[in-house]
Protein backbone atom coordinates (compact mmCIF):
# COMPACT_ATOMS: atom_id res chain seq x y z
CA UNK A 1 0.00 0.00 0.00
CA UNK A 2 1.52 3.34 -1.02
CA UNK A 3 0.44 6.50 0.39
CA UNK A 4 -0.37 9.81 -1.60
CA UNK A 5 -1.37 13.19 -0.18
CA UNK A 6 -5.13 13.46 -0.29
CA UNK A 7 -4.28 16.76 -2.48
CA UNK A 8 -2.60 14.88 -4.83
CA UNK A 9 -5.26 12.65 -4.99
CA UNK A 10 -7.91 15.38 -5.61
CA UNK A 11 -6.33 17.09 -8.11
CA UNK A 12 -5.32 13.86 -10.15
CA UNK A 13 -9.25 13.10 -9.66
CA UNK A 14 -10.80 17.06 -9.87
CA UNK A 15 -13.37 15.56 -12.22
CA UNK A 16 -15.09 13.31 -9.76
CA UNK A 17 -15.20 15.88 -6.86
CA UNK A 18 -16.66 18.77 -9.19
CA UNK A 19 -19.56 16.48 -10.18
CA UNK A 20 -19.87 14.92 -6.67
CA UNK A 21 -20.29 18.63 -5.60
CA UNK A 22 -22.46 19.55 -8.36
CA UNK A 23 -25.23 16.29 -7.58
CA UNK A 24 -25.18 17.52 -3.98
CA UNK A 25 -26.03 20.93 -5.28
CA UNK A 26 -28.22 19.37 -7.60
CA UNK A 27 -30.58 17.50 -5.19
CA UNK A 28 -29.90 20.26 -2.69
CA UNK A 29 -32.13 22.14 -5.34
CA UNK A 30 -34.76 19.80 -6.65
CA UNK A 31 -35.74 19.21 -2.80
CA UNK A 32 -35.70 22.71 -1.98
CA UNK A 33 -32.83 22.86 0.64
CA UNK A 34 -31.38 26.49 1.04
CA UNK A 35 -27.65 26.46 0.10
CA UNK A 36 -25.47 28.53 1.57
CA UNK A 37 -22.14 28.23 0.08
CA UNK A 38 -20.16 25.81 -2.81
CA UNK A 39 -17.25 25.00 -3.59
CA UNK A 40 -16.94 22.65 -6.53
CA UNK A 41 -13.31 21.84 -6.40
CA UNK A 42 -10.59 23.37 -4.67
CA UNK A 43 -6.73 22.65 -3.43
CA UNK A 44 -6.85 21.82 -0.07
CA UNK A 45 -8.91 19.63 2.35
CA UNK A 46 -11.84 19.04 1.89
CA UNK A 47 -11.52 19.41 -1.82
CA UNK A 48 -14.52 20.06 -2.47
CA UNK A 49 -18.13 20.90 -0.10
CA UNK A 50 -21.68 22.14 -0.22
CA UNK A 51 -23.08 24.20 3.10
CA UNK A 52 -26.83 23.38 3.04
CA UNK A 53 -29.85 23.71 5.20
CA UNK A 54 -32.64 20.84 5.76
CA UNK A 55 -34.80 19.93 3.53
CA UNK A 56 -38.08 19.59 3.53
CA UNK A 57 -38.57 15.33 4.22
CA UNK A 58 -36.55 12.61 4.37
CA UNK A 59 -36.43 11.77 1.03
CA UNK A 60 -34.90 14.94 0.13
CA UNK A 61 -32.35 14.09 2.75
CA UNK A 62 -31.52 10.42 0.93
CA UNK A 63 -31.18 12.08 -2.12
CA UNK A 64 -29.03 15.05 -0.53
CA UNK A 65 -26.61 12.49 0.95
CA UNK A 66 -26.65 9.91 -1.49
CA UNK A 67 -27.19 11.48 -4.92
CA UNK A 68 -23.22 11.79 -5.56
CA UNK A 69 -22.82 8.30 -4.48
CA UNK A 70 -25.77 7.37 -7.50
CA UNK A 71 -24.64 10.06 -10.07
CA UNK A 72 -20.95 9.53 -9.92
CA UNK A 73 -21.39 5.63 -10.33
CA UNK A 74 -23.64 5.78 -12.76
CA UNK A 75 -21.42 8.29 -14.47
CA UNK A 76 -18.45 6.02 -13.73
CA UNK A 77 -20.33 2.76 -15.28
CA UNK A 78 -20.69 4.59 -18.65
CA UNK A 79 -17.57 5.84 -18.91
CA UNK A 80 -15.83 2.94 -17.82
CA UNK A 81 -17.85 0.78 -19.53
CA UNK A 82 -17.39 2.66 -23.17
CA UNK A 83 -13.38 2.27 -22.62
CA UNK A 84 -13.63 -0.99 -20.75
CA UNK A 85 -13.08 -3.46 -23.95
CA UNK A 86 -9.99 -1.97 -25.22
CA UNK A 87 -8.41 -1.45 -22.05
CA UNK A 88 -9.02 -4.61 -20.40
CA UNK A 89 -10.44 -7.01 -23.19
CA UNK A 90 -9.21 -6.41 -25.54
CA UNK A 91 -5.66 -4.57 -24.96
CA UNK A 92 -5.88 -2.20 -27.45
CA UNK A 93 -3.10 0.76 -27.48
CA UNK A 94 -6.07 3.75 -27.33
CA UNK A 95 -5.21 6.82 -25.76
CA UNK A 96 -8.94 8.05 -25.99
CA UNK A 97 -10.00 5.44 -24.39
CA UNK A 98 -7.63 5.74 -21.79
CA UNK A 99 -8.87 8.97 -21.57
CA UNK A 100 -12.26 8.39 -20.54
CA UNK A 101 -11.24 5.31 -18.53
CA UNK A 102 -9.64 7.91 -16.22
CA UNK A 103 -12.49 9.88 -16.46
CA UNK A 104 -14.87 7.19 -15.41
CA UNK A 105 -12.57 5.97 -12.20
CA UNK A 106 -12.13 9.92 -11.59
CA UNK A 107 -15.71 9.89 -11.17
CA UNK A 108 -16.44 6.74 -9.42
CA UNK A 109 -13.81 7.33 -6.79
CA UNK A 110 -15.64 10.35 -5.57
CA UNK A 111 -18.50 8.12 -5.18
CA UNK A 112 -18.65 8.13 -1.42
CA UNK A 113 -21.31 10.45 0.52
CA UNK A 114 -18.71 12.20 2.90
CA UNK A 115 -18.67 10.99 6.84
CA UNK A 116 -20.56 14.12 7.84
CA UNK A 117 -23.33 13.38 5.37
CA UNK A 118 -23.99 10.29 6.13
CA UNK A 119 -24.16 11.54 10.01
CA UNK A 120 -27.12 13.44 9.00
CA UNK A 121 -28.83 10.58 7.52
CA UNK A 122 -27.76 8.53 10.20
CA UNK A 123 -29.35 11.22 12.84
CA UNK A 124 -32.38 11.04 10.84
CA UNK A 125 -33.16 7.60 9.16
CA UNK A 126 -33.87 5.78 12.49
CA UNK A 127 -36.72 8.03 13.71
CA UNK A 128 -37.83 7.25 9.54
CA UNK A 129 -37.58 4.05 9.44
CA UNK A 130 -39.99 3.08 12.49
CA UNK A 131 -42.32 4.89 10.22
CA UNK A 132 -42.31 2.66 7.40
CA UNK A 133 -40.33 5.33 5.28
CA UNK A 134 -38.73 3.46 2.39
CA UNK A 135 -36.49 5.65 2.21
CA UNK A 136 -34.83 5.53 5.54
CA UNK A 137 -35.42 1.70 5.20
CA UNK A 138 -32.97 2.19 2.19
CA UNK A 139 -30.27 4.51 3.58
CA UNK A 140 -29.43 2.07 6.73
CA UNK A 141 -28.02 -0.63 4.73
CA UNK A 142 -26.25 2.11 2.44
CA UNK A 143 -24.96 4.01 5.71
CA UNK A 144 -23.89 0.62 7.31
CA UNK A 145 -22.17 -0.16 4.48
CA UNK A 146 -20.57 3.39 3.11
CA UNK A 147 -20.14 4.34 6.44
CA UNK A 148 -16.64 2.29 7.34
CA UNK A 149 -15.93 2.22 3.82
CA UNK A 150 -15.30 6.03 4.33
CA UNK A 151 -12.52 5.23 6.75
CA UNK A 152 -11.20 2.58 4.46
CA UNK A 153 -10.14 5.08 2.16
CA UNK A 154 -6.64 5.58 3.89
CA UNK A 155 -6.20 2.32 1.74
CA UNK A 156 -7.96 3.24 -0.83
CA UNK A 157 -11.36 2.14 -0.59
CA UNK A 158 -12.23 4.66 -2.99
CA UNK A 159 -10.36 3.74 -5.54
CA UNK A 160 -11.07 0.45 -5.61
CA UNK A 161 -14.73 1.04 -5.23
CA UNK A 162 -13.82 3.07 -8.85
CA UNK A 163 -12.48 0.44 -10.25
CA UNK A 164 -15.16 -2.59 -8.53
CA UNK A 165 -17.66 -0.88 -10.67
CA UNK A 166 -15.34 0.64 -13.48
CA UNK A 167 -14.62 -3.35 -14.19
CA UNK A 168 -17.34 -5.33 -13.11
CA UNK A 169 -19.69 -3.45 -14.22
CA UNK A 170 -18.92 -3.62 -17.94
CA UNK A 171 -17.98 -6.87 -17.49
CA UNK A 172 -21.91 -7.94 -16.17
CA UNK A 173 -23.22 -5.61 -18.72
CA UNK A 174 -21.22 -6.99 -21.54
CA UNK A 175 -22.11 -11.06 -19.86
CA UNK A 176 -25.70 -10.29 -20.15
CA UNK A 177 -25.49 -9.42 -23.62
CA UNK A 178 -23.44 -11.75 -24.57
CA UNK B 1 -28.51 45.53 15.08
CA UNK B 2 -28.81 43.37 18.39
CA UNK B 3 -26.37 44.22 21.10
CA UNK B 4 -25.18 41.29 23.78
CA UNK B 5 -23.41 42.30 27.12
CA UNK B 6 -19.89 40.08 27.78
CA UNK B 7 -19.92 37.96 30.64
CA UNK B 8 -16.48 38.58 31.26
CA UNK B 9 -15.55 42.19 30.79
CA UNK B 10 -19.54 43.65 30.83
CA UNK B 11 -19.07 45.52 27.72
CA UNK B 12 -22.07 45.84 25.59
CA UNK B 13 -21.20 44.79 21.68
CA UNK B 14 -23.12 44.08 18.79
CA UNK B 15 -24.34 40.52 19.16
CA UNK B 16 -23.48 39.16 15.77
CA UNK B 17 -19.55 39.96 16.72
CA UNK B 18 -20.22 37.46 20.18
CA UNK B 19 -19.33 34.10 20.78
CA UNK B 20 -20.74 31.31 23.10
CA UNK B 21 -18.22 29.25 24.67
CA UNK B 22 -19.66 26.33 26.44
CA UNK B 23 -22.50 28.41 26.95
CA UNK B 24 -21.04 32.09 28.14
CA UNK B 25 -21.64 34.67 25.32
CA UNK B 26 -18.66 36.69 25.30
CA UNK B 27 -16.89 39.85 23.38
CA UNK B 28 -14.61 38.79 20.62
CA UNK B 29 -11.57 39.45 23.00
CA UNK B 30 -12.77 37.58 26.17
CA UNK B 31 -14.27 34.61 23.64
CA UNK B 32 -10.27 34.46 22.41
CA UNK B 33 -8.53 34.50 25.95
CA UNK B 34 -10.93 31.99 27.22
CA UNK B 35 -10.47 29.43 24.47
CA UNK B 36 -7.12 29.97 24.94
CA UNK B 37 -7.55 29.32 28.46
CA UNK B 38 -9.29 26.09 28.09
CA UNK B 39 -7.27 24.59 25.20
CA UNK B 40 -4.59 24.96 27.89
CA UNK B 41 -6.32 23.12 30.61
CA UNK B 42 -7.70 20.73 27.97
CA UNK B 43 -11.06 21.14 29.15
CA UNK B 44 -14.21 20.67 26.89
CA UNK B 45 -15.08 23.17 24.45
CA UNK B 46 -17.64 24.30 22.46
CA UNK B 47 -17.87 27.81 20.18
CA UNK B 48 -21.01 28.98 18.79
CA UNK B 49 -20.85 32.37 16.71
CA UNK B 50 -23.38 34.76 18.21
CA UNK B 51 -26.12 35.39 15.89
CA UNK B 52 -28.10 38.49 15.23
CA UNK B 53 -31.43 37.73 13.87
CA UNK B 54 -31.83 41.18 12.69
CA UNK B 55 -28.90 41.15 10.57
CA UNK B 56 -28.68 39.30 7.70
CA UNK B 57 -25.98 36.15 7.96
CA UNK B 58 -25.24 36.24 4.10
CA UNK B 59 -25.12 39.47 2.74
CA UNK B 60 -24.27 41.55 6.01
CA UNK B 61 -27.11 43.66 5.38
CA UNK B 62 -28.92 45.50 8.81
CA UNK B 63 -32.42 45.39 9.39
CA UNK B 64 -33.04 47.60 12.53
CA UNK B 65 -35.31 46.03 15.08
CA UNK B 66 -36.92 44.05 12.27
CA UNK B 67 -36.14 40.26 13.14
CA UNK B 68 -35.06 38.01 9.79
CA UNK B 69 -36.61 34.70 9.53
CA UNK B 70 -34.78 31.51 9.91
CA UNK B 71 -33.21 29.68 6.59
CA UNK B 72 -30.89 26.57 7.47
CA UNK B 73 -30.94 27.72 11.15
CA UNK B 74 -29.77 31.19 9.89
CA UNK B 75 -31.28 34.43 9.59
CA UNK B 76 -31.39 35.70 6.05
CA UNK B 77 -32.80 38.73 4.13
CA UNK B 78 -35.31 37.47 1.99
CA UNK B 79 -33.28 38.35 -1.28
CA UNK B 80 -30.52 35.84 -0.13
CA UNK B 81 -33.38 33.35 1.21
CA UNK B 82 -34.88 33.21 -2.71
CA UNK B 83 -30.91 32.96 -3.59
CA UNK B 84 -30.55 30.04 -1.50
CA UNK B 85 -33.31 28.40 -2.63
CA UNK B 86 -33.08 29.07 -6.13
CA UNK B 87 -29.78 28.07 -6.19
CA UNK B 88 -27.94 29.34 -9.81
CA UNK B 89 -25.35 26.92 -11.20
CA UNK B 90 -22.25 29.37 -12.22
CA UNK B 91 -22.03 29.30 -16.24
CA UNK B 92 -18.38 27.30 -16.05
CA UNK B 93 -20.20 24.43 -14.63
CA UNK B 94 -23.34 24.70 -17.12
CA UNK B 95 -20.46 24.27 -19.64
CA UNK B 96 -18.67 21.73 -17.84
CA UNK B 97 -21.70 19.51 -17.40
CA UNK B 98 -22.35 19.73 -21.07
CA UNK B 99 -18.85 19.04 -22.00
CA UNK B 100 -19.24 15.88 -19.92
CA UNK B 101 -22.29 14.83 -21.63
CA UNK B 102 -20.50 15.62 -24.56
CA UNK B 103 -17.66 13.65 -24.02
CA UNK B 104 -19.84 11.09 -23.09
CA UNK B 105 -21.69 11.12 -26.38
CA UNK B 106 -18.16 10.94 -27.92
CA UNK B 107 -16.75 7.95 -25.80
CA UNK B 108 -20.20 5.87 -26.53
CA UNK B 109 -19.21 6.52 -30.16
CA UNK B 110 -16.22 5.84 -29.74
CA UNK B 111 -16.45 2.19 -28.21
CA UNK B 112 -19.17 1.27 -30.93
CA UNK B 113 -16.60 -0.49 -33.05
CA UNK B 114 -15.31 -2.15 -29.53
CA UNK B 115 -18.65 -2.98 -28.63
CA UNK B 116 -19.32 -5.24 -31.67
CA UNK B 117 -15.71 -6.68 -30.77
CA UNK B 118 -16.60 -6.99 -27.43
CA UNK B 119 -19.50 -8.44 -27.81
CA UNK B 120 -18.98 -11.11 -30.26
CA UNK B 121 -15.66 -12.40 -28.01
CA UNK B 122 -18.18 -13.00 -24.77
CA UNK B 123 -20.61 -14.65 -27.18
CA UNK B 124 -17.74 -16.69 -28.71
CA UNK B 125 -16.58 -17.54 -24.98
CA UNK B 126 -19.60 -19.04 -24.38
CA UNK B 127 -20.50 -20.73 -27.37
CA UNK B 128 -16.84 -22.24 -26.69
CA UNK B 129 -17.51 -22.86 -23.55
CA UNK B 130 -20.91 -24.92 -23.94
CA UNK B 131 -19.30 -26.95 -26.64
CA UNK B 132 -20.16 -24.93 -29.64
CA UNK B 133 -16.07 -24.21 -31.73
CA UNK B 134 -17.22 -23.96 -34.79
CA UNK B 135 -19.83 -21.06 -34.37
CA UNK B 136 -17.85 -19.60 -31.40
CA UNK B 137 -14.96 -19.57 -34.35
CA UNK B 138 -17.72 -17.55 -36.71
CA UNK B 139 -17.52 -14.65 -33.23
CA UNK B 140 -13.73 -14.72 -32.37
CA UNK B 141 -12.90 -13.76 -36.12
CA UNK B 142 -15.08 -11.07 -35.55
CA UNK B 143 -13.67 -9.81 -32.44
CA UNK B 144 -9.84 -10.58 -33.87
CA UNK B 145 -11.09 -7.30 -36.39
CA UNK B 146 -10.89 -4.72 -33.53
CA UNK B 147 -7.50 -5.52 -33.81
CA UNK B 148 -7.04 -7.13 -30.06
CA UNK B 149 -3.59 -8.17 -28.97
CA UNK B 150 -4.96 -9.63 -26.17
CA UNK B 151 -3.56 -12.71 -25.01
CA UNK B 152 -6.89 -14.20 -23.84
CA UNK B 153 -8.34 -13.04 -27.12
CA UNK B 154 -5.96 -14.60 -28.78
CA UNK B 155 -5.66 -18.08 -27.13
CA UNK B 156 -9.48 -18.38 -26.80
CA UNK B 157 -9.48 -18.44 -30.27
CA UNK B 158 -6.39 -20.39 -30.88
CA UNK B 159 -8.72 -23.05 -28.60
CA UNK B 160 -11.79 -22.83 -30.52
CA UNK B 161 -9.87 -23.21 -33.94
CA UNK B 162 -8.19 -26.36 -32.39
CA UNK B 163 -11.54 -27.39 -31.09
CA UNK B 164 -13.37 -26.99 -34.92
CA UNK B 165 -10.88 -28.75 -36.39
CA UNK B 166 -8.82 -26.02 -37.94
CA UNK B 167 -5.19 -26.42 -36.39
CA UNK B 168 -3.25 -24.28 -39.30
CA UNK B 169 -5.17 -21.29 -38.19
CA UNK B 170 -4.99 -21.66 -34.71
CA UNK B 171 -0.87 -22.07 -35.53
CA UNK B 172 -0.85 -19.08 -37.36
CA UNK B 173 -2.40 -17.02 -34.68
CA UNK B 174 -0.14 -17.56 -31.85
CA UNK B 175 2.79 -17.85 -34.15
CA UNK B 176 5.78 -16.10 -32.74
CA UNK B 177 3.97 -15.21 -30.12
CA UNK B 178 5.06 -15.51 -26.21
CA UNK B 179 2.22 -16.32 -23.20
CA UNK B 180 2.18 -16.21 -19.61
CA UNK B 181 1.33 -19.77 -18.84
CA UNK B 182 -1.87 -19.83 -17.30
CA UNK B 183 -4.76 -22.32 -17.34
CA UNK B 184 -5.51 -20.85 -20.46
CA UNK B 185 -2.47 -21.32 -22.09
CA UNK B 186 -1.85 -25.33 -20.38
CA UNK B 187 -5.54 -25.41 -22.33
CA UNK B 188 -4.39 -24.44 -25.61
CA UNK B 189 -0.77 -26.21 -25.21
CA UNK B 190 -2.77 -29.41 -24.53
CA UNK B 191 -5.33 -28.71 -27.50
CA UNK B 192 -1.98 -28.74 -29.48
CA UNK B 193 -0.28 -31.20 -28.49
CA UNK B 194 -3.53 -33.57 -29.42
CA UNK B 195 -3.34 -31.96 -32.90
CA UNK B 196 0.95 -32.94 -33.10
CA UNK B 197 0.15 -36.51 -31.93
CA UNK B 198 -2.25 -36.99 -34.55
CA UNK B 199 -0.79 -35.34 -37.25
CA UNK B 200 2.60 -37.72 -36.63
CA UNK B 201 0.30 -40.81 -36.41
CA UNK B 202 -0.91 -39.58 -39.97
CA UNK B 203 2.45 -39.23 -41.15
CA UNK B 204 3.60 -42.64 -39.88
CA UNK B 205 0.62 -43.70 -41.86
CA UNK B 206 1.74 -41.82 -45.03
CA UNK B 207 4.84 -43.85 -44.08
CA UNK B 208 3.09 -47.04 -44.31
CA UNK B 209 0.79 -46.55 -47.20
CA UNK B 210 4.14 -45.93 -49.22
CA UNK B 211 5.46 -49.15 -48.23
CA UNK B 212 2.42 -50.71 -49.16
CA UNK B 213 1.45 -51.77 -45.33
CA UNK B 214 -2.18 -50.89 -45.96
CA UNK B 215 -3.29 -52.74 -42.72
CA UNK B 216 -0.89 -51.08 -40.15
CA UNK B 217 -1.12 -47.61 -42.64
CA UNK B 218 -5.25 -47.81 -41.85
CA UNK B 219 -4.57 -48.46 -38.16
CA UNK B 220 -2.04 -45.85 -37.72
CA UNK B 221 -4.65 -43.33 -39.67
CA UNK B 222 -7.72 -44.23 -37.45
CA UNK B 223 -5.64 -43.85 -34.43
CA UNK B 224 -5.36 -40.54 -35.84
CA UNK B 225 -8.35 -39.44 -36.31
CA UNK B 226 -9.47 -40.81 -33.09
CA UNK B 227 -6.79 -38.71 -31.55
CA UNK B 228 -7.87 -35.65 -33.42
CA UNK B 229 -11.73 -36.15 -34.48
CA UNK B 230 -12.78 -32.53 -35.02
CA UNK B 231 -10.53 -32.77 -38.44
CA UNK B 232 -12.67 -34.88 -40.79
CA UNK B 233 -9.42 -35.14 -43.19
CA UNK B 234 -7.97 -38.01 -40.87
CA UNK B 235 -11.34 -39.40 -40.29
CA UNK B 236 -11.60 -39.62 -44.29
CA UNK B 237 -7.93 -40.64 -45.05
CA UNK B 238 -8.57 -43.59 -42.45
CA UNK B 239 -11.62 -44.68 -44.49
CA UNK B 240 -9.68 -44.33 -47.74
CA UNK B 241 -6.74 -46.58 -46.36
CA UNK B 242 -9.83 -48.66 -44.89
CA UNK B 243 -11.07 -49.13 -48.68
CA UNK B 244 -7.62 -49.75 -49.91
CA UNK B 245 -7.02 -52.51 -47.21
CA UNK B 246 -10.15 -54.12 -48.49
CA UNK B 247 -9.56 -53.91 -52.03
CA UNK B 248 -5.81 -55.36 -51.13
CA UNK B 249 -7.24 -58.58 -49.52
CA UNK B 250 -9.82 -58.58 -52.71
CA UNK B 251 -12.93 -58.34 -50.01
CA UNK B 252 -15.42 -56.79 -52.42
CA UNK B 253 -18.35 -57.37 -50.66
CA UNK B 254 -16.72 -55.66 -47.65
CA UNK B 255 -15.59 -52.72 -50.33
CA UNK B 256 -18.67 -51.98 -51.42
CA UNK B 257 -20.44 -52.13 -48.23
CA UNK B 258 -17.91 -49.19 -46.20
CA UNK B 259 -18.35 -47.72 -49.93
CA UNK B 260 -22.43 -47.80 -49.39
CA UNK B 261 -21.23 -46.40 -45.37
CA UNK B 262 -19.59 -43.76 -46.96
CA UNK B 263 -21.44 -42.69 -49.95
CA UNK B 264 -24.57 -42.53 -47.15
CA UNK B 265 -22.77 -40.12 -44.81
CA UNK B 266 -21.34 -37.96 -47.12
CA UNK B 267 -21.99 -37.48 -51.35
CA UNK B 268 -19.25 -36.08 -52.29
CA UNK B 269 -17.32 -36.72 -55.45
CA UNK B 270 -14.40 -38.80 -54.11
CA UNK B 271 -17.36 -41.35 -51.91
CA UNK B 272 -19.51 -41.61 -55.37
CA UNK B 273 -16.32 -42.71 -57.53
CA UNK B 274 -15.44 -44.74 -54.40
CA UNK B 275 -18.48 -46.92 -54.51
CA UNK B 276 -18.83 -47.14 -58.28
CA UNK B 277 -14.90 -48.83 -58.45
CA UNK B 278 -16.39 -51.22 -55.30
CA UNK B 279 -19.31 -52.04 -57.50
CA UNK B 280 -16.96 -52.33 -60.68
CA UNK B 281 -15.27 -54.32 -59.08
CA UNK B 282 -18.20 -57.15 -57.52
CA UNK B 283 -19.44 -56.91 -60.96
CA UNK B 284 -16.81 -58.37 -62.19
CA UNK B 285 -16.68 -61.14 -60.35
CA UNK B 286 -20.53 -61.76 -60.39
CA UNK B 287 -21.13 -60.63 -63.89
CA UNK B 288 -24.44 -59.43 -62.16
CA UNK B 289 -25.81 -56.56 -65.13
CA UNK B 290 -27.87 -55.16 -62.22
CA UNK B 291 -24.48 -54.49 -59.93
CA UNK B 292 -22.91 -53.02 -63.16
CA UNK B 293 -25.90 -51.03 -63.85
CA UNK B 294 -25.48 -49.49 -60.18
CA UNK B 295 -21.72 -48.70 -60.94
CA UNK B 296 -22.31 -46.82 -64.06
CA UNK B 297 -25.37 -44.79 -62.40
CA UNK B 298 -22.94 -43.81 -59.24
CA UNK B 299 -20.36 -43.41 -61.78
CA UNK B 300 -22.79 -40.69 -63.39
CA UNK B 301 -23.02 -38.88 -60.10
CA UNK B 302 -19.63 -39.09 -59.57
CA UNK B 303 -19.30 -37.01 -62.80
CA UNK B 304 -22.00 -34.27 -61.64
CA UNK B 305 -20.07 -33.94 -58.34
CA UNK B 306 -17.23 -33.45 -60.01
CA UNK B 307 -16.85 -29.47 -59.37
CA UNK B 308 -13.40 -28.55 -58.33
CA UNK B 309 -9.99 -28.92 -60.04
CA UNK B 310 -8.79 -31.67 -57.71
CA UNK B 311 -12.35 -33.51 -58.55
CA UNK B 312 -11.72 -32.78 -62.08
CA UNK B 313 -8.16 -34.35 -62.67
CA UNK B 314 -9.24 -37.24 -60.65
CA UNK B 315 -11.90 -38.00 -62.75
CA UNK B 316 -9.90 -37.91 -65.80
CA UNK B 317 -7.40 -40.40 -64.68
CA UNK B 318 -9.97 -42.66 -62.84
CA UNK B 319 -12.46 -42.99 -65.59
CA UNK B 320 -10.48 -45.40 -68.71
CA UNK B 321 -9.47 -47.67 -65.17
CA UNK B 322 -13.54 -47.85 -64.44
CA UNK B 323 -14.46 -48.14 -68.23
CA UNK B 324 -11.89 -50.99 -68.32
CA UNK B 325 -12.75 -52.74 -65.57
CA UNK B 326 -16.24 -52.89 -66.69
CA UNK B 327 -15.55 -53.76 -70.16
CA UNK B 328 -13.31 -56.21 -69.76
CA UNK B 329 -14.41 -57.70 -65.70
CA UNK B 330 -10.66 -57.31 -65.36
CA UNK B 331 -9.81 -56.34 -61.25
CA UNK B 332 -6.61 -54.47 -61.75
CA UNK B 333 -4.34 -52.14 -59.32
CA UNK B 334 -3.40 -48.65 -60.38
CA UNK B 335 0.20 -50.06 -61.05
CA UNK B 336 -0.60 -52.85 -62.76
CA UNK B 337 -3.36 -50.87 -65.50
CA UNK B 338 -0.50 -48.23 -65.99
CA UNK B 339 1.90 -51.04 -66.78
CA UNK B 340 -0.37 -52.47 -69.32
CA UNK B 341 -1.33 -48.80 -70.51
CA UNK B 342 1.30 -46.36 -69.97
CA UNK B 343 1.34 -42.42 -69.00
CA UNK B 344 0.52 -43.13 -65.59
CA UNK B 345 0.05 -39.80 -63.49
CA UNK B 346 1.95 -38.86 -60.82
CA UNK B 347 -1.36 -38.52 -58.19
CA UNK B 348 -2.29 -41.00 -56.51
CA UNK B 349 -5.80 -42.31 -57.05
CA UNK B 350 -8.20 -44.65 -56.69
CA UNK B 351 -8.00 -48.52 -57.01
Amino acid sequence: MFFLPGFVISILTFPGVIVHEAAHAFFCRMFKAPILEVKYFQFGNPAGYVIHGDPENFKGHFFITMGPFIINSALCILFCSAAFLPVWVLNIKDPLSWFFYWLGLSIGMHAFPSTQDLKVLWRNAPRQAKAHDPWALLSLPLIVTLYPLNFLRVIWADLGYGIAIGVLGPIALFKFLA
Amino acid sequence: MQSRRCLDCAKTVPAATTFVVNGRVLCTPCADKTVIEIQKAKGALEVLRGNDPTICFKCAADFGSTELPLSAGMHACENCRNQMLNFEYSAWLKIAFAALLLLLGVALVHGRSYFAAGRSYYRAKKLLESGHPLEAVLHFQKALESGTTSADVLQNTALAYLRAGMPEEAYKLVEGRTFEKTELFRSVEAEFNRWVQASEKANNAAQLYKEKKYREAAKSMHEAAAAYPELPSLADSADRLDYTVLFDAGDYDGLVNLSEKLWARNHTYESAAGLAGAYACRYAVTGDDEIKRKATHMMDSARSLAKSKDDQEDLSEWQPRFDHRIQTRRILTREQYYSLFPQEPEKEAKN
